[in-house]
């Protein structure tokens, strides 16, 4: 009798963990479609580019010195994308990704250019409301795309800038937190094949 | 009427060629806000009533526009050219600083009684750099708009606020 309760307990755990899973795949499949379809196009165009996924709680964990200023840039951010598009593809085109996201309602807010790097942001509103951001930087090498869903302060969109130059705190804490991850994936490869 | 309204257009297209002009030139810095940028502001909370001042008087603005270079050996020609090539007797002279090495201009337009735009030329011995920042202007503000902002050079229009 006991045996089959217990049984019934984690059959009953199975089928929760089951649904939860089922739930949380909805879910994620749901976010994916929120980003930009010029951003999912961009990386399928250019297979070696890199992306990574942040939501404000992986955002939150990569400020590990609890830096009070890079809370505020990030607390409005629901969902973020960062792709890194290395240009040595012929037909790379600025322009054209650049009305590409405008066909998708993106509006250039400003733009800008630095040293060679080219600096632009949009957003896309609906109902007088911000609901998505893009942030565009330029060089000759590479494309930086920061897609994300929600937004940044705006008072802290210069200091988002000057930290997205060559000295880039937020770069920094993000390739740190990329090279730890990297850096635990090898470590884990290493026990494996112990 | 007719006559102003060419002529404020005629103005406009003046100086959007100038500014046009530079920013097709990879060597330039250059930095345009719209006025959706600025209007975003308003949502903002302000922590102080000082800080709700600026973020009114920043949701007022309608657009910036600057371009700039550094490290220039023709920064001083540059100037020169920029005085050349902006209808500045459409704007009235506010402010000039000289350093010992940097000249600063600082004027404006005035439309039915408010000031329109503000225009900032500055030029170093190797800096240069123009900024048009256009909207409803509250002067009083400005100085604290480019602390905000970290546009450099508008800090000078404190002395004037204090005199």
């Amino acid at each position: 009798m006991i045996t089959s309760i217990k049984h019934l307990r984690n059959h009953s755990k199975m089928k929760f963990f089951k649904s939860l899973i089922a739930l949380l795949l909805i879910l994620a499949t749901v976010a994916v479609h929120g980003q930009s379809k010029t951003t999912d196009a961009l990386q399928k165009k250019y297979p070696d580019s890199r992306a990574f996924f942040f939501y404000n709680n992986t955002l939150r964990m990569i400020n590990q010195n609890e830096d009070k200023e890079f809370d505020d840039i990030i607390k409005d951010i629901e969902k973020m994308k960062f792709l890194m598009v290395k240009k040595t593809q012929s037909g790379f085109s600025y322009n054209e990704i650049v009305k590409d996201y405008k066909g998708e309602m993106f509006e250039e807010v400003m733009t800008s250019r630095y040293k060679g790097k080219n600096f632009d942001a949009f957003i896309k509103e609906k109902d007088g409301k911000t609901n998505a951001m893009l942030v565009l930087v330029n060089d000759d090498e590479n494309l930086f795309v920061l897609d994300i869903l929600g937004s940044i302060a705006l008072d802290k969109i210069t200091k988002f800038y000057s930290e997205m130059d060559e000295s880039s705190d937020i770069g920094r804490k993000i390739e740190q937190f990329i090279k730890k991850d990297d850096k635990k994936e090898d470590e884990n490869e290493k026990e494996d094949d112990k | 009427m007719v006559v102003v309204a060419t002529g404020a257009q005629a103005q406009n297209d003046a100086i959007t060629k100038f500014f046009n002009k530079y920013s097709a030139d990879e060597s330039f810095t250059q930095v345009t806000i719209s006025s959706k940028m600025f209007g975003l502001f308003t949502n903002m909370e302000a922590d102080t009533p000082e800080d709700k001042e600026v973020l009114d008087a920043i949701s007022k603005l309608k657009g910036l526009r600057i371009v700039a270079k550094d490290n220039t050996d023709n920064a001083r020609a540059l100037y020169k050219e920029a005085f050349s090539l902006i209808p500045t007797k459409e704007y009235e002279e506010l402010m000039s600083v000289r350093d010992k090495d940097k000249d600063m201009k600082f004027m404006i337009k005035e439309s039915g009684g408010k000031i329109s735009e503000l225009l900032m030329i500055a030029g170093g011995t190797k800096e240069f750099m123009v900024m048009s920042l256009f909207g409803e202007i509250d002067l009083k503000q400005i100085s604290r708009i480019g602390k905000k902002m970290n546009v450099s050079g508008l800090e000078n229009l404190e002395k004037m606020n204090k005199n």
